[in-house]
């Protein structure tokens, strides 16, 4: 048996070392370093403990860019992103283009 | 705190690209993480520097005026050394000034620190570490060489405009991923300089410095072998206002390109700001959507 923590955030794939026990959460079996305190890192970003260490850190990152990037859908699904774009494309800024004049009167930064 | 001081402990690598204003080469991931941690003290502390360094002068010159006022008033006691403020005041203002201009110079654009390492930091679990980054980045920012333009504009309800802009393809970062494909990031910052000359409201001329940074970022996604692309799906989660996707043919095989597009603003100085990283991963994280059948390691 080889540990089944998915690792990565673009390129999702199970760690494969060899396992050393399950995460006493979701069960999956994990390496010695996966399985730390006896859980996976993702189930223990998701009890909110994401500054645990380095590798909770790394779930954490993941779960906000999933989350607002994918809802629900998984990774590689066609669906997948659309509700990101909404939420990243943050509206109200201003449009690119090279020239243009943006010398409009708002200026955030006017005192 | 001398900048020879300020980069004491640094690695060589840090010294030389504090040095040139500028970072290249192949590196391994720790590595680079570690020289861009190093540049970001120094830039950090350098801006510090700077400011305390101009604060000073400004104050040399507030006492300057102060006694030089005190000196006119007491003149007619007779005494000589009413004079010794004002000189010693002019004297440590001038100093100053030459030190804050010198330290300006010594600036590293913040960029690279506010958007590239975090973004590296997220992107870490997915680079192949027996591989290296190649990376070239620019950090002098907007001087001289990069000036595209300079000159007068229609000045619209200002007496006049003087706009200058500099051209800035500051960063560059290949980046060899576990799968096998490489993700390139490509950023490009336009910085425009308005010096407006106006009538205020008591009719006095007054001048005001505005600045703006238009800003590129492009994130490639080369796979390793030939894949195909979900082309609409990839276009259906574009936005058609600030970014713009393409299929590309580079290095033998077909891969996917996003651009998108930011506009940052400041007044008196040139803005800090940089793409948030969230949104730079984020186009790697659509284009990786975009590929068909996943990533082979996914799989
Ligand atoms: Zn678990
Ligand atoms: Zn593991």
């Amino acid at each position: 048996m080889s540990c089944g923590y998915q690792m990565g955030l673009l390129i999702l794939r199970p760690c494969g070392e060899p396992v050393a026990g399950q995460c006493g959460s979701c069960g999956v079996g994990l390496c010695a370093a996966h399985l730390g305190a006896g859980e996976c890192p993702s189930c223990m970003v998701m009890r909110g403990e994401r500054n645990e260490n380095d590798l909770t850190r790394e779930a954490g990152a993941r779960k906000d860019y999933y989350e607002s990037y994918g809802e629900g859908a998984h990774f590689g699904d066609p669906a997948y992103f659309n509700a990101a774009d909404r939420a990243a494309l943050r509206p109200g800024v201003a449009g690119f283009a090279m020239g243009a004049d943006d010398d409009n009167d708002y200026d955030p930064f006017e005192t | 705190m001398s900048a020879a001081q300020r980069t004491k402990g640094f690695s060589p690598e840090a010294q030389e690209a504090i040095e040139a204003r500028a970072l290249t080469g192949a590196w391994e991931l720790r590595r680079l993480q570690r020289v861009l941690g190093e540049l970001t003290r120094f830039d950090e502390t350098n801006e510090a520097a700077t400011r305390k360094a101009r604060n000073i002068m400004i104050w040399c010159i507030v006492l300057g005026v102060v006694s030089l006022i005190v000196a006119f008033v007491s003149f007619d006691d007779g005494l000589m050394w009413v004079w010794l403020g004002p000189v010693v005041m002019t004297a440590l203002a001038v100093l100053f000034g030459m030190k804050w201009r010198g330290l300006k110079k010594l600036d590293l654009i913040d960029d690279f620190r506010k958007c590239l390492m975090p973004a590296l930091r997220d992107l870490a679990q997915d680079v192949d570490a027996g591989k290296r980054i190649r990376v070239r980045m620019d950090l002098a920012g907007p001087v001289e060489r990069k000036q595209i333009s300079h000159g007068n504009v229609d000045p619209g309800r200002y007496i006049q405009v003087k706009e200058t802009v500099y051209e800035d393809p500051w960063g560059e970062v290949r980046l060899p991923l576990v799968d096998g494909s490489t993700a390139t990031l490509e950023f490009k910052a336009w910085w425009t300089k308005r010096e407006r000359k106006y009538r205020g409201r008591a009719g006095k001329i007054k001048y005001k410095t505005k600045w703006s940074k238009k800003y590129s970022a492009t994130a490639t996604l080369l796979p390793a072998v030939e894949r195909s692309w979900d082309e609409e799906g990839l276009r259906s989660r574009t936005d058609g206002k600030r970014e713009k996707a393409q299929l590309v043919q580079k290095e033998g095989v077909t891969g996917a390109r996003l651009e998108r597009h930011w506009v940052f603003k400041g007044v008196g100085g040139p803005p800090g700001d940089a793409p948030p990283a969230k949104e730079v991963v984020g186009m790697l994280l659509r284009l990786f959507g975009a590929m068909r059948g996943g990533s082979e390691v996914a799989r």
